[in-house]
């Protein structure tokens, strides 16, 4: 995994959406889209996209599967430029999963794939798909009748079409319980397993973090980190802080566990006295949170809860962008697209 | 994949597409609506011993099924907007769009697949009612039209639901919402079917045709060449020209035949080209 020429890469790819301009109605202006985008995905891997509203994502997922057309940069597959191999053909390559697609109507599963199937000019069976999805039992339910999980685990058999070597998967666990989301996460390695690279686009980091094996963080179009979570996180400057909590011990000054460390009191739980957030730049290896853990104890303190927190999405877009953490999602306009500091992995190597 | 593959698979498409019309609860809006149209009106138009107005004369079963075109009008092309309108913006809606589009076909076999499947759809329960009211006719007067005649009916009826079914199509690509479809399609249906007269009147009035007497041959004549920018206009043109000489437009055929080739082109490829730059 990882190894060898790309599956698909992006290079310094750029889509602007064209809105209508009210002035001058003949002429469209530019808007929102996506600026710059550099990208490698390798089989066999799991990349989550992530990304506030409004960041580009589900732009930068049409843009790869053939829906909008790049208006500078290039998209490879295996090495082979998408204008040189055909779109069509390129199409082959890709399986897209749509956000929160609404099936309606009175065609069931099974139709909505045979449809599909003769669309792409294959022989490929749709109960087979419907088996992979765990839909076998409702193949022939009506569309209206069905769950929005069911609608999920449809769209996705329909991504599946064709055995596509990439796919490319828009917030796919929206609208499913928890307990389908984790035969969601299973399934997707398994996929991966095969050889097949995924892209996976959420808000939600906490919820990538179970499955992704990269993360590409986008903010107003523009990709301004990318690699292994924790080569994201150092990149970026936001480690993860530690959390302990426990009884009978009051938590001391800032500086109490040494100058690197800085310690922020957090309201404490039920059943605890105490609760307190530790940041310290670099991470924390074992010994260091050994350390503060001794140092609780020999101060009297009961420890109840030692926990690692991933630093969230608004903390990472904060360290990106320099803005604050509770501003960094607000005032994403349909054109605003700004010149972002921009971190690659080779900076800090 | 061969010329003949590829057209094999945008029928297979377009049968599908019908399929789907077909079995939606809107096509049993559309045939109740044939039915009491194209039916009722072949029932009733047939009667000899009804009398609609001492201007219309009608003897022959192609002189009946020439007024029931007015019923073809008012049912059919309303079956197309009902069954078109949404089309392509109840799939932008809820998402389908993008899975069609992300898959590896040519956008304009996809796009002619809607337009067939649509256009199959309304002309083929259409072609039943008018079979059922020539029955009716021949119930009545006792008289069949013949296979020509029939023919020669039916061409243009399937021609104006195609042309529909590109408009209807076009509209929907072009709207963002359903309010939007819905206020499209009927607008577009409105102005055809029931304000055409009132633009022709007022067009008439620009031009300093008189428009006192809708009756007179000046105005006839204007009128006709104003119906030349109607699908609804050209379709009346083309089944006149199949009547005896003296009610026969004043036009020539070939600018009518004309007429209904570029209704034929033009909204089509504008709803290919339209379909060819969709964005989901």
């Amino acid at each position: 995994m990882g190894g060898g020429a790309p599956l698909l890469s992006l290079s310094a790819v750029t889509y602007r959406h064209r809105l209508p301009n009210w002035r001058r109605p003949w002429k469209k202006r530019f808007g929102a889209g996506i600026h710059d985008v550099n990208l490698q995905v390798h089989s066999g891997s799991i990349l989550g996209l992530i990304g506030p509203n409004g960041s580009g994502k589900t732009t930068l997922l049409h843009t790869i599967a053939g829906l909008n057309a790049q208006h500078r940069g290039d998209i490879r597959f295996s090495g082979q430029d998408r204008e040189m191999i055909g779109w069509a053909n390129a199409q082959r390559h890709i399986g897209l999963m749509p956000e929160r697609v609404n099936w309606s109507g009175t065609s069931t599963p099974h139709e909505v794939l045979s449809r599909l199937v003769t669309m792409r000019g294959e022989g490929e069976s749709p109960e087979n798909l419907l088996k992979i999805v765990g839909m076998s039992s409702r193949m022939d339910t009506p569309l209206d009748n069905m769950s929005q999980g069911m609608r999920q685990r449809l769209t996705l058999a329909c991504a599946l079409l064709g055995r596509p070597d990439i796919l490319l998967l828009d917030e796919p666990l929206n609208g499913l319980d928890p307990v389908a989301q984790a035969a969601f996460r299973h399934l997707l390695r398994e996929l991966a397993n095969r050889g097949v690279a995924i892209i996976v686009s959420s808000h939600n980091l906490h919820e990538m973090e179970l499955f992704v094996d990269s993360l590409a963080i986008l903010h107003r179009g523009q990709m301004i980190a990318s690699g292994t979570i924790s080569e994201v996180e150092k990149i970026l400057g936001c480690e993860p802080s530690l959390i302990v909590a426990g009884k009978g011990w009051c938590p001391p000054s800032a500086n109490s566990f040494g100058r690197n460390i800085s310690l922020e009191i957090s309201d404490a739980w039920p059943d605890e006295d105490w609760r307190i957030i530790l940041h310290k730049r670099g991470g924390w290896s074992s010994d260091e949170r050994h350390a503060v853990l001794q140092s609780i104890e020999e101060a009297g303190g009961e420890i109840s809860l030692l926990q690692t927190a991933l630093p969230t999405l608004e903390e990472m877009l904060a360290a990106a962008t320099g803005e604050s953490a509770d501003t960094v999602g607000l005032e994403v306009g349909d054109d605003s697209m700004i010149p972002l500091r921009k971190w690659e992995a080779s900076e800090d190597e | 994949m061969s010329r003949l593959a590829r057209e094999m698979k945008v029928l297979r498409l377009s049968w599908i597409e019908a399929k789907m019309h077909f079995r939606g609860p809107r096509m049993i809006a559309l045939i109740a609506l044939l039915l009491l149209f194209i039916c009722g009106g072949s029932w009733g138009l047939s009667d000899p011993s009804a009398t609609v107005t001492s201007e219309l004369q009608f003897e022959t079963p192609y002189e009946i099924l020439f007024l029931v075109s007015l019923f073809v009008l008012f049912s059919a092309t309303l079956g197309v907007v009902l069954l078109g309108f949404d089309g392509i913006s109840r799939k932008r809606l809820t998402g389908e769009l993008a899975i069609e589009l992300s898959q590896p076909i040519d956008r304009f076999d996809l796009a002619r697949s809607q337009l067939q499947g649509l256009w199959l759809a309304v002309f083929i329960p259409t072609t039943v009612a008018c079979a059922i009211g020539t029955l009716l006719i021949k119930a009545h007067i006792d008289a069949l039209p013949s296979l020509y005649d029939w023919i020669y009916f039916m061409i243009p009826t399937g021609l104006i639901i195609f042309w529909y079914a590109c408009i209807q199509l076009l509209a929907s690509s072009i709207a963002k919402d359903l309010g939007s479809s819905v206020t499209l399609g009927v607008g577009i249906w409105m102005l055809f079917t029931i304000i055409w007269l009132l633009f022709t009147a007022i067009l008439a009035t620009f031009m300093g045709v008189d428009i006192t007497d809708f009756e007179s041959a000046q105005f006839n004549h204007f009128s006709d060449i104003v119906d030349l920018l109607s699908p609804n206009g050209v379709y009346q043109l083309l089944l006149e020209g199949n009547l005896d000489a003296d009610a026969r437009p004043q036009l020539s055929q070939i600018y009518i035949w004309a007429s209904a080739i570029l209704w034929s082109i033009i909204p089509g490829m504008l709803f290919l080209r339209r379909f060819k730059r969709l964005r989901p």
